[in-house]
């Protein structure tokens, strides 16, 4: 799956004017509108505290829109529809611990009515299988680590069979090993069941390995800054790809983008020499 | 699996025997009608317990904390699961509830009575009344907490309210289910006592005051000692159940998260 390829595919979900104020009248999503393409890997990147869960629990009808609307095939929706299916980034509390791998995975199938008893097993052994954890079907979420809980949870969203996975910083509480292992995996997934990915995350460089576009957020109430196309070489590799030196274009560029914002907040504590070489991560700009 | 006889339990079982041990030798010292040596207190049990005396006695008392019990734990988890999982319902009930719960169980028992009569009924209901409480609210408790994410899973997938309910909170709920339950049973094991005490012909209060009041000292140490073994062992019946039903959960908090 090549970038310009997806591109070309059609629009599946078109989220327009999105915006979501809390009962206590605090304006989380001021003005999001985006869309995702068929098979694409999007990523929603900005600074931590900006809305991004509140985001996607209102794209997938988790949570009512206070304006704008989210079309799925052109079509609006107000319920989660069974298309799209949110990985939350806490495994811990979204897996089932008094069910084992297996009984996590079969859970959304249980209700289907339009795949038999045999089909729900297949499914869900061979989502299982692609998350690499065969040898663990029996066993409960709390006997594995953490990126196998989370690996459990993708397996459990990918049996369901939905066209669009939902992504909230999935990765966000594992160590970094697991982390691009996990990264990978999507990639992988993306690829064999065909699922469109659409993830947030505060972290920079993983959106830019993982997407074909990015989106990237304000500070809230927060609104889109710009979207930006990542054109890097398919398919992705942990090593060459972060090596590119479009690679670190991009993720200078977006940086750049957040970082002048949270700049433009902190000049007035932070020395002006000592300002313009400071990023998010503390690194130092080259 | 597990030996019987390990460190802890040995040093246990060492405690008891030198308390009987020192109980003994103060009561032969002292030599009172009111506090007789354990020998004698063990050979009035042996002979009173392994005797027709339990059927007629300590029987109809298991009986009726059973029945009520079970009473209790139906009503108690119904309505706890109700309250639990709806605001409006919580909002609309709990300060009733906290002022009935606030009510000693015992002092409802001449209510009993006096609707009811001294039979059987009035002891299951006084039970029921007492060890319902610490089950509804633990099980309100329990259900009201179920993590968001668990319940966003659930609507996630298409789940009815009702599917909802039955696959997501009653399951989530069960580790508070059971403490409530394990509470409610030691304030059923009292209300027993009590309400046998005050209006009745047979059972374990019954015999134990009227072998007070007829002087029969031995006989009302044992049945106080017969309530204390069937305690322990009706609490570690549960307690062994809800580790094998509860498996799940124990593995999971033993473990960091």
């Amino acid at each position: 799956m090549s970038s310009t390829l997806a591109s070309t595919n059609e629009i599946i979900l078109d989220v327009d004017g999105l915006q979501k104020r809390y009962s206590d009248g605090t304006l989380a999503v001021q003005e999001i509108t985006l869309d995702v393409r068929a098979r694409e890997f999007v990523s929603i990147v900005g600074p931590s505290g900006c809305g991004k869960t509140t985001l996607l629990k209102t794209i997938c009808a988790l949570l009512a829109p206070t304006q704008g609307e989210v079309k799925l095939h052109g079509r609006k929706i107000s319920e989660p529809p069974p298309q799209m299916v949110l990985v939350f980034q806490d495994y811990a509390r979204s897996l089932f611990p008094w069910l084992t791998v297996m009984g996590n995975v079969m859970f959304p199938l249980k209700r289907r009515r339009d795949m038999s008893a045999s089909e729900k097993e297949s499914a869900a052994q061979r989502a299982i299988e692609a998350v690499g954890l065969t040898r663990f079907s029996k066993h409960f979420p709390w006997q594995l680590s953490g990126g196998m809980q989370q690996r459990v949870a993708i397996a459990r969203a990918v049996a369901f069979r939905p066209e669009i996975l939902l992504l909230d910083e999935p990765f966000a509480s594992v160590d970094a090993l697991t982390r691009a292992d996990l990264e990978d995996l999507t990639l992988h997934l993306r690829d064999e069941f065909g699922i469109t990915m659409l993830l947030v995350t505060h972290d920079i460089d993983e959106a830019v390995y993982l997407s074909d576009r990015v989106f990237v957020l304000s500070a809230p109430p927060s609104t889109v800054l710009e979207q930006i196309r990542i054109p890097l070489q398919q398919p992705r590799d942990q090593v060459r790809t972060r090596s590119e030196p479009g690679f670190l274009e991009l993720r200078n560029h977006i940086h750049g983008l957040i970082g002048k914002r949270k700049d433009d907040a902190m000049k007035s504590f932070v020395l002006p020499e000592a300002a313009p070489t400071l990023t998010l991560e503390g690194e130092t700009v080259p | 699996m597990k030996r019987i006889f390990n460190r802890g339990n040995a040093s246990a079982i060492l405690t008891v025997v030198v308390l009987l041990a020192a109980w003994e030798i103060v009561a032969r010292i002292m030599k009172s009608v009111y506090v007789p040596p354990v020998s004698t207190i063990a050979t009035t049990f042996v002979h009173e317990w392994f005797s027709p005396t339990f059927g007629q006695q300590a029987i109809p008392s298991l009986y009726r904390m059973v029945v009520g019990y079970f009473f209790a734990s139906v009503v108690g988890i119904t309505i706890g699961i109700v309250i639990g999982s709806s605001k409006a319902m919580y909002r609309l009930l709990d300060p009733v509830l906290q002022f009935l719960r606030a009510i000693p169980p015992t002092a409802i028992i001449p209510v009993g009575i006096l609707l009811i009569g001294i039979g059987d009924q009035m002891k299951m209901v006084v039970i029921a009344f007492g060890s319902m409480w610490p089950i509804l609210i633990n099980t309100a408790d329990g259900a009201r907490l179920v993590p968001a994410e668990r319940l966003d899973t659930a609507r996630n997938f298409g789940l009815t309210p009702f599917e909802t309910l039955l696959r997501v909170i009653v399951p989530s709920a069960t580790p508070m289910i059971a403490a409530g339950m394990r509470t409610g049973l030691s304030i059923a094991f009292i209300m027993i006592v009590v309400s046998e005490m005050i209006g009745s012909t047979d059972g374990l209060g019954y015999y134990i005051l009227s072998a007070q009041r007829t002087f029969a000292i031995p006989e009302m140490y044992g049945g106080i000692a017969l309530l204390a073994i069937l305690g322990y062992l009706l609490n570690a019946g549960f307690v062994w159940a809800e580790h094998r039903v509860l498996a799940w959960h124990y593995g999971q908090t033993a473990r960091p998260v």
